[in-house]
Protein backbone atom coordinates (compact mmCIF):
# COMPACT_ATOMS: atom_id res chain seq x y z
CA UNK A 1 0.00 0.00 0.00
CA UNK A 2 2.80 2.61 1.14
CA UNK A 3 4.32 2.14 -2.45
CA UNK A 4 1.02 3.17 -4.00
CA UNK A 5 0.67 6.12 -1.68
CA UNK A 6 4.06 6.94 -2.78
CA UNK A 7 3.28 6.88 -6.40
CA UNK A 8 0.13 9.35 -5.58
CA UNK A 9 1.95 11.84 -3.85
CA UNK A 10 4.35 11.78 -6.59
CA UNK A 11 1.62 12.44 -9.09
CA UNK A 12 0.28 15.32 -6.67
CA UNK A 13 3.81 17.05 -7.44
CA UNK A 14 3.97 16.78 -10.45
CA UNK A 15 0.50 18.47 -11.28
CA UNK A 16 1.45 20.97 -9.07
CA UNK A 17 4.65 21.84 -11.02
CA UNK A 18 2.87 21.64 -14.00
CA UNK A 19 -0.03 23.94 -12.86
CA UNK A 20 3.05 26.05 -11.50
CA UNK A 21 4.49 26.44 -15.02
CA UNK A 22 1.05 27.07 -16.55
CA UNK A 23 0.89 30.29 -14.07
CA UNK A 24 4.47 30.96 -14.49
CA UNK A 25 3.73 34.27 -16.56
CA UNK A 26 6.97 36.67 -15.36
CA UNK A 27 5.67 38.71 -12.40
CA UNK A 28 8.64 40.93 -11.86
CA UNK A 29 9.88 41.90 -8.36
CA UNK A 30 9.60 46.31 -8.32
CA UNK A 31 11.02 48.35 -5.18
CA UNK A 32 10.15 52.10 -5.03
CA UNK A 33 11.84 54.27 -2.59
CA UNK A 34 8.86 57.03 -1.72
CA UNK A 35 9.92 60.45 0.23
CA UNK A 36 7.53 61.08 3.33
CA UNK A 37 6.08 64.40 1.72
CA UNK A 38 5.46 64.12 -1.20
CA UNK A 39 5.40 60.97 -3.33
CA UNK A 40 4.03 58.72 -0.35
CA UNK A 41 1.23 60.90 0.00
CA UNK A 42 1.03 61.01 -3.64
CA UNK A 43 0.62 57.17 -3.24
CA UNK A 44 -1.66 57.09 -0.44
CA UNK A 45 -4.20 59.24 -2.45
CA UNK A 46 -4.02 56.56 -5.28
CA UNK A 47 -5.31 54.11 -2.60
CA UNK A 48 -7.78 56.53 -0.88
CA UNK A 49 -9.28 57.48 -4.44
CA UNK A 50 -9.07 53.49 -5.53
CA UNK A 51 -7.17 54.06 -8.77
CA UNK A 52 -5.59 50.51 -9.89
CA UNK A 53 -2.03 49.66 -9.69
CA UNK A 54 -0.17 46.74 -10.75
CA UNK A 55 0.33 44.95 -7.23
CA UNK A 56 4.16 44.34 -8.23
CA UNK A 57 5.60 46.92 -6.09
CA UNK A 58 6.89 47.45 -2.88
CA UNK A 59 7.35 50.77 -1.17
CA UNK A 60 9.83 51.83 1.14
CA UNK A 61 8.71 55.44 2.72
CA UNK A 62 12.23 57.54 3.17
CA UNK A 63 12.11 61.26 5.23
CA UNK A 64 13.55 62.43 1.98
CA UNK A 65 14.33 61.02 -1.34
CA UNK A 66 18.47 61.57 -1.02
CA UNK A 67 18.36 59.48 2.00
CA UNK A 68 18.16 56.63 -1.08
CA UNK A 69 22.18 55.87 -1.34
CA UNK A 70 23.11 54.74 -4.35
CA UNK A 71 24.28 51.34 -2.45
CA UNK A 72 20.38 50.66 -1.65
CA UNK A 73 20.14 50.26 -5.44
CA UNK A 74 22.81 48.19 -6.05
CA UNK A 75 21.94 46.00 -3.22
CA UNK A 76 18.23 45.73 -4.49
CA UNK A 77 19.50 44.79 -7.85
CA UNK A 78 22.03 41.98 -5.68
CA UNK A 79 19.42 40.55 -4.17
CA UNK A 80 17.33 40.03 -7.70
CA UNK A 81 15.07 42.99 -8.10
CA UNK A 82 13.67 43.46 -11.45
CA UNK A 83 13.42 46.78 -11.62
CA UNK A 84 13.85 50.05 -8.76
CA UNK A 85 11.80 53.20 -8.78
CA UNK A 86 12.97 56.66 -6.52
CA UNK A 87 10.02 59.11 -6.46
CA UNK A 88 10.55 62.34 -4.94
CA UNK A 89 9.53 65.93 -5.18
CA UNK A 90 9.19 68.55 -8.02
CA UNK A 91 11.79 70.54 -8.51
CA UNK A 92 11.50 73.27 -5.73
CA UNK A 93 9.07 71.52 -3.61
CA UNK A 94 11.50 69.79 -1.41
CA UNK A 95 10.51 69.88 2.25
CA UNK A 96 14.38 70.45 2.87
CA UNK A 97 14.75 72.84 0.47
CA UNK A 98 17.75 70.94 -2.24
CA UNK A 99 17.02 67.90 -1.16
CA UNK A 100 16.00 66.46 -4.65
CA UNK A 101 18.53 68.04 -6.55
CA UNK A 102 21.32 66.20 -4.50
CA UNK A 103 19.23 63.52 -5.00
CA UNK A 104 19.20 63.78 -9.11
CA UNK A 105 23.06 64.41 -9.25
CA UNK A 106 23.88 61.07 -7.29
CA UNK A 107 21.61 59.22 -9.95
CA UNK A 108 22.82 60.60 -12.82
CA UNK A 109 26.06 59.18 -12.00
CA UNK A 110 24.59 56.02 -10.61
CA UNK A 111 22.72 55.29 -13.65
CA UNK A 112 25.59 55.64 -15.89
CA UNK A 113 27.58 52.78 -13.44
CA UNK A 114 24.50 50.54 -13.76
CA UNK A 115 24.61 50.81 -17.29
CA UNK A 116 28.61 50.22 -16.84
CA UNK A 117 28.10 46.99 -14.72
CA UNK A 118 25.85 45.14 -17.76
CA UNK A 119 22.50 46.31 -16.26
CA UNK A 120 19.84 47.66 -18.41
CA UNK A 121 19.59 51.44 -17.35
CA UNK A 122 16.29 51.75 -17.65
CA UNK A 123 15.72 49.22 -15.01
CA UNK A 124 16.15 52.28 -12.57
CA UNK A 125 14.18 55.37 -12.98
CA UNK A 126 14.00 58.76 -11.42
CA UNK A 127 10.42 60.54 -10.96
CA UNK A 128 9.06 63.07 -9.05
CA UNK A 129 5.25 63.16 -8.54
CA UNK A 130 3.77 65.26 -5.36
CA UNK A 131 1.27 64.99 -3.01
CA UNK A 132 -2.29 65.80 -4.89
CA UNK A 133 -0.90 63.48 -8.20
CA UNK A 134 -2.66 60.53 -7.26
CA UNK A 135 -3.73 59.63 -10.52
CA UNK A 136 0.13 59.96 -12.26
CA UNK A 137 1.47 57.58 -9.25
CA UNK A 138 -0.96 54.69 -10.59
CA UNK A 139 0.03 55.77 -14.39
CA UNK A 140 3.68 55.65 -13.65
CA UNK A 141 3.74 52.30 -11.99
CA UNK A 142 1.69 50.25 -14.53
CA UNK A 143 4.20 52.22 -17.23
CA UNK A 144 6.95 51.22 -15.53
CA UNK A 145 5.87 47.48 -14.69
CA UNK A 146 4.94 47.25 -18.36
CA UNK A 147 8.53 48.34 -19.16
CA UNK A 148 10.42 46.18 -16.59
CA UNK A 149 8.04 43.22 -18.30
CA UNK A 150 9.43 44.19 -21.79
CA UNK A 151 13.24 43.62 -20.11
CA UNK A 152 12.30 40.19 -18.75
CA UNK A 153 14.13 38.76 -15.61
CA UNK A 154 16.93 40.20 -14.46
CA UNK A 155 20.18 38.23 -14.82
CA UNK A 156 21.11 37.71 -11.63
CA UNK A 157 20.09 34.88 -9.85
CA UNK A 158 17.28 35.34 -7.25
CA UNK A 159 17.29 34.68 -3.51
CA UNK A 160 14.53 32.49 -2.27
CA UNK A 161 11.67 35.01 -0.94
CA UNK A 162 13.10 38.14 -1.46
CA UNK A 163 10.70 40.44 0.69
CA UNK A 164 11.40 38.03 3.40
CA UNK A 165 14.53 38.64 3.85
CA UNK A 166 14.66 42.13 5.57
CA UNK A 167 12.58 40.42 8.09
CA UNK A 168 14.95 37.64 9.04
CA UNK A 169 17.69 40.69 9.42
CA UNK A 170 15.47 42.29 12.07
CA UNK A 171 14.97 39.16 14.21
CA UNK A 172 18.82 39.04 14.42
CA UNK B 1 42.21 24.86 15.50
CA UNK B 2 40.65 21.61 15.55
CA UNK B 3 36.72 22.86 16.77
CA UNK B 4 37.80 26.25 14.00
CA UNK B 5 38.33 23.95 10.93
CA UNK B 6 35.27 21.67 12.35
CA UNK B 7 32.95 25.20 12.25
CA UNK B 8 33.68 25.85 8.59
CA UNK B 9 32.45 22.11 7.58
CA UNK B 10 29.41 22.67 9.23
CA UNK B 11 28.98 26.11 7.76
CA UNK B 12 28.47 23.97 4.75
CA UNK B 13 32.05 25.14 3.38
CA UNK B 14 33.22 22.55 0.71
CA UNK B 15 36.19 23.78 0.74
CA UNK B 16 38.11 21.72 3.14
CA UNK B 17 40.56 20.95 0.94
CA UNK B 18 41.65 24.32 -0.06
CA UNK B 19 41.42 25.35 3.74
CA UNK B 20 43.65 22.54 4.74
CA UNK B 21 46.15 23.74 2.59
CA UNK B 22 45.69 27.46 3.77
CA UNK B 23 46.23 26.27 7.10
CA UNK B 24 49.37 24.24 5.91
CA UNK B 25 50.30 27.53 4.10
CA UNK B 26 50.35 29.43 6.95
CA UNK B 27 52.24 27.46 9.81
CA UNK B 28 54.29 27.02 7.93
CA UNK B 29 55.22 31.13 7.21
CA UNK B 30 54.59 31.66 10.58
CA UNK B 31 57.64 28.87 11.78
CA UNK B 32 60.41 31.01 9.92
CA UNK B 33 59.67 33.95 12.25
CA UNK B 34 63.31 34.63 13.99
CA UNK B 35 61.03 37.37 16.64
CA UNK B 36 63.44 40.08 16.04
CA UNK B 37 60.63 42.48 16.27
CA UNK B 38 62.13 44.60 13.45
CA UNK B 39 58.35 44.31 11.39
CA UNK B 40 56.80 45.87 14.61
CA UNK B 41 59.53 48.74 14.12
CA UNK B 42 58.29 48.91 10.67
CA UNK B 43 54.56 48.78 10.36
CA UNK B 44 52.94 51.96 10.18
CA UNK B 45 50.27 50.92 12.23
CA UNK B 46 52.51 49.34 14.90
CA UNK B 47 53.18 53.13 16.13
CA UNK B 48 49.48 53.87 16.16
CA UNK B 49 48.81 50.84 18.30
CA UNK B 50 46.41 49.09 16.33
CA UNK B 51 48.56 45.73 14.95
CA UNK B 52 51.35 44.45 15.51
CA UNK B 53 52.79 41.60 13.26
CA UNK B 54 55.13 40.07 15.24
CA UNK B 55 52.86 39.36 17.95
CA UNK B 56 50.24 37.93 15.32
CA UNK B 57 52.88 35.67 13.92
CA UNK B 58 54.73 34.68 17.48
CA UNK B 59 50.44 33.88 18.30
CA UNK B 60 50.28 31.89 15.54
CA UNK B 61 53.00 29.43 16.39
CA UNK B 62 52.03 29.02 20.03
CA UNK B 63 48.25 29.32 20.22
CA UNK B 64 45.31 28.20 18.68
CA UNK B 65 43.87 29.45 15.75
CA UNK B 66 40.83 30.82 17.20
CA UNK B 67 42.19 32.76 19.78
CA UNK B 68 44.51 34.47 17.20
CA UNK B 69 41.47 35.57 15.21
CA UNK B 70 39.50 37.21 18.15
CA UNK B 71 42.89 38.78 19.82
CA UNK B 72 44.35 40.33 16.62
CA UNK B 73 42.39 41.75 13.98
CA UNK B 74 43.72 40.82 10.73
CA UNK B 75 41.85 43.41 8.85
CA UNK B 76 43.30 46.21 10.61
CA UNK B 77 46.23 45.35 8.29
CA UNK B 78 47.01 47.67 5.05
CA UNK B 79 49.15 45.02 3.27
CA UNK B 80 51.45 47.47 2.66
CA UNK B 81 54.71 45.14 2.80
CA UNK B 82 56.82 47.54 4.78
CA UNK B 83 57.82 44.43 6.90
CA UNK B 84 58.49 42.24 4.19
CA UNK B 85 61.67 44.83 3.02
CA UNK B 86 63.73 44.57 6.60
CA UNK B 87 62.17 41.01 7.65
CA UNK B 88 65.42 38.61 7.63
CA UNK B 89 63.11 35.81 6.91
CA UNK B 90 62.10 37.25 3.35
CA UNK B 91 62.73 35.72 0.45
CA UNK B 92 61.01 35.67 -3.20
CA UNK B 93 58.89 32.44 -3.29
CA UNK B 94 59.91 31.16 0.88
CA UNK B 95 60.46 32.23 4.24
CA UNK B 96 57.78 34.35 5.69
CA UNK B 97 55.72 37.28 3.72
CA UNK B 98 53.18 38.65 6.02
CA UNK B 99 51.19 40.57 3.08
CA UNK B 100 50.38 37.10 1.98
CA UNK B 101 49.93 35.42 5.22
CA UNK B 102 47.39 38.16 6.46
CA UNK B 103 45.69 37.10 3.15
CA UNK B 104 46.29 33.54 3.56
CA UNK B 105 44.31 34.12 6.97
CA UNK B 106 41.69 36.34 5.62
CA UNK B 107 40.83 33.67 2.71
CA UNK B 108 39.87 31.42 5.90
CA UNK B 109 38.34 33.27 8.34
CA UNK B 110 36.12 35.21 5.91
CA UNK B 111 33.28 32.90 6.69
CA UNK B 112 33.57 33.04 10.32
CA UNK B 113 30.72 35.01 12.69
CA UNK B 114 32.98 36.65 14.95
CA UNK B 115 35.11 37.98 11.62
CA UNK B 116 31.65 38.98 9.72
CA UNK B 117 31.15 41.80 12.58
CA UNK B 118 34.92 42.98 11.72
CA UNK B 119 34.60 43.05 8.24
CA UNK B 120 31.28 45.26 8.38
CA UNK B 121 32.84 47.43 10.63
CA UNK B 122 36.11 48.29 8.38
CA UNK B 123 33.38 48.68 5.17
CA UNK B 124 33.77 52.05 3.57
CA UNK B 125 31.84 53.53 0.75
CA UNK B 126 28.88 51.55 2.46
CA UNK B 127 30.43 48.80 0.54
CA UNK B 128 29.68 49.73 -3.00
CA UNK B 129 33.01 47.79 -4.13
CA UNK B 130 32.59 44.14 -3.24
CA UNK B 131 28.76 44.87 -4.28
CA UNK B 132 29.43 46.07 -7.51
CA UNK B 133 31.93 42.90 -7.90
CA UNK B 134 29.27 40.40 -6.85
CA UNK B 135 27.25 41.79 -9.38
CA UNK B 136 30.04 41.34 -11.68
CA UNK B 137 30.96 38.15 -10.73
CA UNK B 138 27.73 36.55 -12.13
CA UNK B 139 28.07 34.77 -15.74
CA UNK B 140 25.21 36.46 -17.60
CA UNK B 141 26.34 39.83 -16.72
CA UNK B 142 28.37 41.46 -19.27
CA UNK B 143 30.14 44.96 -18.76
CA UNK B 144 29.56 47.62 -20.94
CA UNK B 145 31.80 50.65 -19.91
CA UNK B 146 33.84 51.43 -23.17
CA UNK B 147 30.93 54.57 -24.16
CA UNK B 148 33.70 57.07 -23.36
CA UNK B 149 36.26 56.06 -26.09
CA UNK B 150 33.16 56.71 -28.52
CA UNK B 151 33.47 60.91 -28.07
CA UNK B 152 37.45 60.14 -29.12
CA UNK B 153 38.37 59.74 -32.51
CA UNK B 154 40.82 56.69 -30.88
CA UNK B 155 41.46 53.55 -33.06
CA UNK B 156 41.12 50.54 -30.57
CA UNK B 157 40.87 46.62 -32.07
CA UNK B 158 38.62 43.80 -31.11
CA UNK B 159 41.60 41.03 -32.19
CA UNK B 160 44.96 41.69 -31.75
CA UNK B 161 48.72 40.91 -30.35
CA UNK B 162 48.87 43.96 -27.41
CA UNK B 163 45.76 44.53 -25.14
CA UNK B 164 45.68 47.24 -22.61
CA UNK B 165 43.27 46.31 -19.46
CA UNK B 166 40.86 49.47 -18.49
CA UNK B 167 39.99 47.96 -15.40
CA UNK B 168 37.44 50.02 -13.44
CA UNK B 169 38.45 53.35 -14.15
CA UNK B 170 35.08 54.44 -15.59
CA UNK B 171 33.22 53.16 -13.05
CA UNK B 172 35.14 54.92 -10.32
CA UNK B 173 34.98 57.92 -12.54
CA UNK B 174 31.06 57.47 -11.81
CA UNK B 175 31.54 56.97 -7.98
CA UNK B 176 34.04 59.64 -7.05
CA UNK B 177 32.44 62.36 -9.47
CA UNK B 178 32.70 65.11 -6.50
CA UNK B 179 36.46 65.03 -6.11
CA UNK B 180 37.39 66.69 -9.39
CA UNK B 181 39.35 64.37 -11.11
CA UNK B 182 38.99 63.00 -14.29
CA UNK B 183 39.87 59.07 -14.01
CA UNK B 184 38.54 58.55 -17.49
CA UNK B 185 41.86 60.60 -19.04
CA UNK B 186 43.86 57.85 -18.08
CA UNK B 187 42.99 55.55 -20.77
CA UNK B 188 42.35 58.14 -23.25
CA UNK B 189 45.96 59.37 -22.98
CA UNK B 190 47.35 55.75 -22.64
CA UNK B 191 45.55 54.66 -25.80
CA UNK B 192 46.14 57.98 -28.24
CA UNK B 193 49.68 57.59 -27.32
CA UNK B 194 49.40 53.92 -28.97
CA UNK B 195 47.96 55.09 -31.58
CA UNK B 196 50.51 57.95 -32.31
CA UNK B 197 53.42 54.84 -32.33
CA UNK B 198 51.35 52.89 -34.50
CA UNK B 199 50.05 50.17 -32.48
CA UNK B 200 46.28 49.87 -32.22
CA UNK B 201 45.42 48.49 -28.50
CA UNK B 202 42.59 45.65 -27.95
CA UNK B 203 40.10 47.02 -25.85
CA UNK B 204 37.65 44.84 -24.56
CA UNK B 205 35.12 44.83 -21.95
CA UNK B 206 36.80 43.27 -19.46
CA UNK B 207 35.27 42.34 -15.74
CA UNK B 208 36.97 43.54 -12.46
CA UNK B 209 40.60 42.65 -12.29
CA UNK B 210 39.59 41.10 -9.11
CA UNK B 211 41.96 42.64 -6.43
CA UNK B 212 39.69 44.15 -3.87
CA UNK B 213 37.49 41.74 -3.50
CA UNK B 214 40.57 39.05 -2.72
CA UNK B 215 42.77 41.18 -0.57
CA UNK B 216 39.97 43.32 1.35
CA UNK B 217 37.86 40.49 1.52
CA UNK B 218 39.86 37.01 1.03
CA UNK B 219 36.81 35.85 -1.50
CA UNK B 220 38.79 33.79 -3.51
CA UNK B 221 35.78 32.23 -5.57
CA UNK B 222 34.61 35.66 -7.02
CA UNK B 223 38.26 36.06 -8.15
CA UNK B 224 39.22 32.93 -9.76
CA UNK B 225 35.69 33.12 -11.46
CA UNK B 226 37.32 37.18 -12.62
CA UNK B 227 40.38 36.21 -13.80
CA UNK B 228 39.29 32.82 -15.67
CA UNK B 229 36.33 35.04 -17.41
CA UNK B 230 39.70 38.31 -18.19
CA UNK B 231 42.18 35.41 -19.27
CA UNK B 232 39.71 33.42 -21.38
CA UNK B 233 38.28 36.89 -23.34
CA UNK B 234 41.95 37.91 -24.04
CA UNK B 235 42.83 34.23 -25.02
CA UNK B 236 40.18 34.44 -27.72
CA UNK B 237 41.09 37.75 -29.39
CA UNK B 238 44.62 36.29 -29.30
CA UNK B 239 46.29 38.34 -26.85
CA UNK B 240 49.62 38.30 -26.26
CA UNK B 241 51.29 41.07 -24.29
CA UNK B 242 48.80 42.83 -21.83
CA UNK B 243 49.58 46.80 -20.80
CA UNK B 244 47.65 47.78 -17.51
CA UNK B 245 47.36 50.99 -16.41
CA UNK B 246 47.28 50.72 -12.78
CA UNK B 247 49.28 49.74 -9.97
CA UNK B 248 47.01 47.02 -8.46
CA UNK B 249 45.70 45.86 -12.15
CA UNK B 250 49.67 45.24 -12.71
CA UNK B 251 49.75 43.31 -9.79
CA UNK B 252 46.94 40.88 -10.10
CA UNK B 253 48.00 40.41 -13.81
CA UNK B 254 51.58 39.80 -12.98
CA UNK B 255 51.76 37.91 -10.04
CA UNK B 256 48.11 36.36 -8.80
CA UNK B 257 46.67 35.13 -12.37
CA UNK B 258 49.53 33.22 -13.17
CA UNK B 259 48.54 31.23 -9.64
CA UNK B 260 45.23 30.64 -10.56
CA UNK B 261 45.00 30.00 -13.85
CA UNK B 262 46.30 27.20 -15.37
CA UNK B 263 47.71 27.97 -18.51
CA UNK B 264 48.91 31.53 -18.55
CA UNK B 265 51.18 33.14 -21.17
CA UNK B 266 50.73 36.58 -21.16
CA UNK B 267 53.58 39.51 -21.25
CA UNK B 268 52.21 42.01 -18.70
CA UNK B 269 53.92 45.11 -18.67
CA UNK B 270 53.13 48.63 -16.91
CA UNK B 271 52.31 51.46 -19.22
CA UNK B 272 55.58 53.05 -18.43
CA UNK B 273 57.69 49.65 -18.78
CA UNK B 274 55.92 49.82 -22.26
CA UNK B 275 56.39 53.31 -23.17
CA UNK B 276 60.46 53.16 -21.92
CA UNK B 277 60.89 49.89 -23.93
CA UNK B 278 58.64 50.88 -27.59
CA UNK B 279 60.36 55.00 -27.03
CA UNK B 280 57.28 56.43 -27.43
CA UNK B 281 57.90 59.44 -25.67
CA UNK B 282 61.01 59.97 -27.35
CA UNK B 283 59.39 60.24 -30.57
CA UNK B 284 56.14 63.27 -29.19
CA UNK B 285 57.29 66.69 -29.32
CA UNK B 286 55.97 68.47 -26.26
CA UNK B 287 54.28 71.94 -27.11
CA UNK B 288 55.83 74.06 -24.82
CA UNK B 289 58.58 73.61 -22.04
CA UNK B 290 57.06 75.65 -18.95
CA UNK B 291 59.27 74.58 -15.48
CA UNK B 292 57.36 71.97 -13.80
CA UNK B 293 58.54 70.69 -10.14
CA UNK B 294 57.25 67.24 -9.45
CA UNK B 295 57.37 64.69 -7.18
CA UNK B 296 56.62 60.89 -7.38
CA UNK B 297 54.87 58.49 -4.69
CA UNK B 298 55.52 54.81 -5.06
CA UNK B 299 52.94 52.68 -4.21
CA UNK B 300 52.72 49.70 -2.94
CA UNK B 301 51.06 47.20 -5.49
CA UNK B 302 53.98 48.48 -8.01
CA UNK B 303 56.65 49.03 -5.27
CA UNK B 304 57.38 46.13 -2.35
CA UNK B 305 54.80 43.52 -3.66
CA UNK B 306 54.47 44.08 -7.35
CA UNK B 307 58.61 43.18 -8.67
CA UNK B 308 60.06 46.48 -7.13
CA UNK B 309 58.91 48.74 -10.73
CA UNK B 310 60.42 51.84 -9.14
CA UNK B 311 62.59 53.35 -11.96
CA UNK B 312 60.40 53.30 -15.19
CA UNK B 313 58.03 55.81 -14.29
CA UNK B 314 61.04 57.78 -12.90
CA UNK B 315 62.93 57.52 -15.96
CA UNK B 316 59.42 58.25 -17.87
CA UNK B 317 58.70 61.48 -15.62
CA UNK B 318 62.64 62.52 -16.35
CA UNK B 319 61.57 62.12 -20.08
CA UNK B 320 58.78 64.99 -20.17
CA UNK B 321 60.82 68.29 -21.09
CA UNK B 322 61.01 71.42 -18.18
CA UNK B 323 59.97 68.69 -15.39
CA UNK B 324 62.54 68.76 -12.57
CA UNK B 325 61.58 65.55 -10.17
CA UNK B 326 62.46 66.45 -6.97
CA UNK B 327 62.69 63.02 -4.65
CA UNK B 328 60.93 62.69 -1.23
CA UNK B 329 62.32 61.74 2.14
CA UNK B 330 60.80 58.17 1.73
CA UNK B 331 61.36 56.96 -1.44
CA UNK B 332 61.60 53.11 -2.97
CA UNK B 333 61.72 50.29 -0.69
CA UNK B 334 60.76 52.88 2.04
CA UNK B 335 58.23 54.40 0.53
CA UNK B 336 55.48 55.37 3.05
CA UNK B 337 51.68 54.19 3.04
CA UNK B 338 49.01 56.44 1.52
CA UNK B 339 47.13 54.79 4.00
CA UNK B 340 43.65 52.97 3.00
CA UNK B 341 44.18 50.17 0.77
CA UNK B 342 41.43 47.88 -0.93
CA UNK B 343 38.70 50.42 0.08
CA UNK B 344 38.88 49.42 3.11
CA UNK B 345 39.60 50.76 6.66
CA UNK B 346 39.05 54.99 6.17
CA UNK B 347 39.51 56.06 9.77
CA UNK B 348 41.07 58.61 11.47
CA UNK B 349 44.29 56.49 11.87
CA UNK B 350 45.02 56.08 8.19
CA UNK B 351 43.89 59.71 7.72
CA UNK B 352 47.28 60.55 10.12
CA UNK B 353 49.38 58.22 7.81
CA UNK B 354 47.81 60.40 4.21
CA UNK B 355 48.37 63.25 6.04
CA UNK B 356 52.78 62.56 7.49
CA UNK B 357 52.80 61.84 3.12
CA UNK B 358 51.18 64.73 1.70
CA UNK B 359 53.26 66.91 3.98
CA UNK B 360 56.46 65.50 2.93
CA UNK B 361 54.97 65.45 -0.54
CA UNK B 362 54.51 69.63 0.35
CA UNK B 363 57.96 69.80 2.09
CA UNK B 364 59.80 68.93 -1.06
CA UNK B 365 58.16 72.11 -2.52
CA UNK B 366 56.40 70.51 -5.61
CA UNK B 367 53.39 71.56 -7.28
CA UNK B 368 52.29 68.00 -8.70
CA UNK B 369 52.56 65.10 -6.65
CA UNK B 370 52.62 61.77 -9.23
CA UNK B 371 50.65 58.62 -8.52
CA UNK B 372 50.87 55.36 -10.59
CA UNK B 373 47.70 53.97 -8.29
CA UNK B 374 44.28 55.47 -8.66
CA UNK B 375 43.80 54.01 -4.99
CA UNK B 376 46.52 56.72 -3.98
CA UNK B 377 44.81 59.33 -5.81
CA UNK B 378 41.41 59.41 -4.50
CA UNK B 379 42.78 58.75 -1.16
CA UNK B 380 45.23 61.88 -1.45
CA UNK B 381 42.60 63.76 -3.21
CA UNK B 382 39.99 63.05 -0.46
CA UNK B 383 42.44 64.23 1.53
CA UNK B 384 43.50 67.31 -0.16
CA UNK B 385 39.59 68.29 -0.64
CA UNK B 386 38.30 67.63 2.76
CA UNK B 387 36.56 70.60 4.52
CA UNK B 388 38.14 71.31 8.08
CA UNK B 389 38.31 74.16 10.36
CA UNK B 390 42.29 73.71 9.75
CA UNK B 391 43.47 77.09 8.31
CA UNK B 392 46.80 75.16 7.25
CA UNK B 393 45.08 72.21 5.53
CA UNK B 394 42.86 74.56 3.92
CA UNK B 395 45.65 75.66 1.85
CA UNK B 396 47.03 72.67 0.99
CA UNK B 397 44.47 72.83 -2.17
CA UNK B 398 46.81 75.45 -3.12
CA UNK B 399 50.35 74.16 -2.86
CA UNK B 400 50.04 70.90 -4.18
CA UNK B 401 48.16 68.85 -6.67
CA UNK B 402 47.94 64.84 -7.12
CA UNK B 403 47.74 63.40 -10.43
CA UNK B 404 48.01 60.51 -12.27
CA UNK B 405 51.01 59.99 -14.32
CA UNK B 406 49.41 59.25 -17.37
CA UNK B 407 46.85 61.93 -17.03
CA UNK B 408 49.87 64.38 -15.85
CA UNK B 409 51.12 63.61 -19.87
CA UNK B 410 47.46 63.70 -21.23
CA UNK B 411 47.35 67.35 -20.03
CA UNK B 412 50.45 68.16 -21.19
CA UNK B 413 50.26 67.12 -24.78
CA UNK B 414 46.82 68.57 -24.68
CA UNK B 415 45.35 65.27 -25.35
CA UNK B 416 42.40 65.36 -23.05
Amino acid sequence: MQWIMKLFNLGGLILLKIKKKVKSEFEPNILVFCCNWCSYAGADLAGVSRFQYPPNIRIIRVMCSSRVDPTFVLRAFNNGIDGVLIIGCHMGDCHYMKGFEYTQVRMVHLKNLIRYIGIEADRFQLHSISASEGKQFSELIKDFTKKIIEFGELKIPKKSGIFELEYNCTKK
Amino acid sequence: MASYINNEIKGGNSSFKILEQNIKNIISMANYCFACNRCVNVCPLSHLDIFFPRMLVGDLIYSSFGEVLTNHNIWNCLTCGQCTIYCPMTQENDGIRIPELILELRKISRNNEIQIDRITRCETHNEIFPLISKMMANEAIIPNKLEFLDEKALKTAESGEIAYFIGCLPLMEEIFYNLGFNYNNIPITIISLLNEANIVPVVLNEKCCGHDILWGKGNIETFKKFAEYNTQLYKDAGVKTVIVGCAEGYRTWKYDYPKIVDDFDFKVFHFSEFFLKEKILEHVKFPYNSKIKVTYHDSCRMGRLGGKLYNSPRELIKQIPGVELIEMENIKDDANCCGVSTFTNCNEFTHFLRQNRINEAVNTGADYLIVTCPKCLTHFNCYINEPSLNKEHNELRNKIKVVDLASFIGKLLMLV
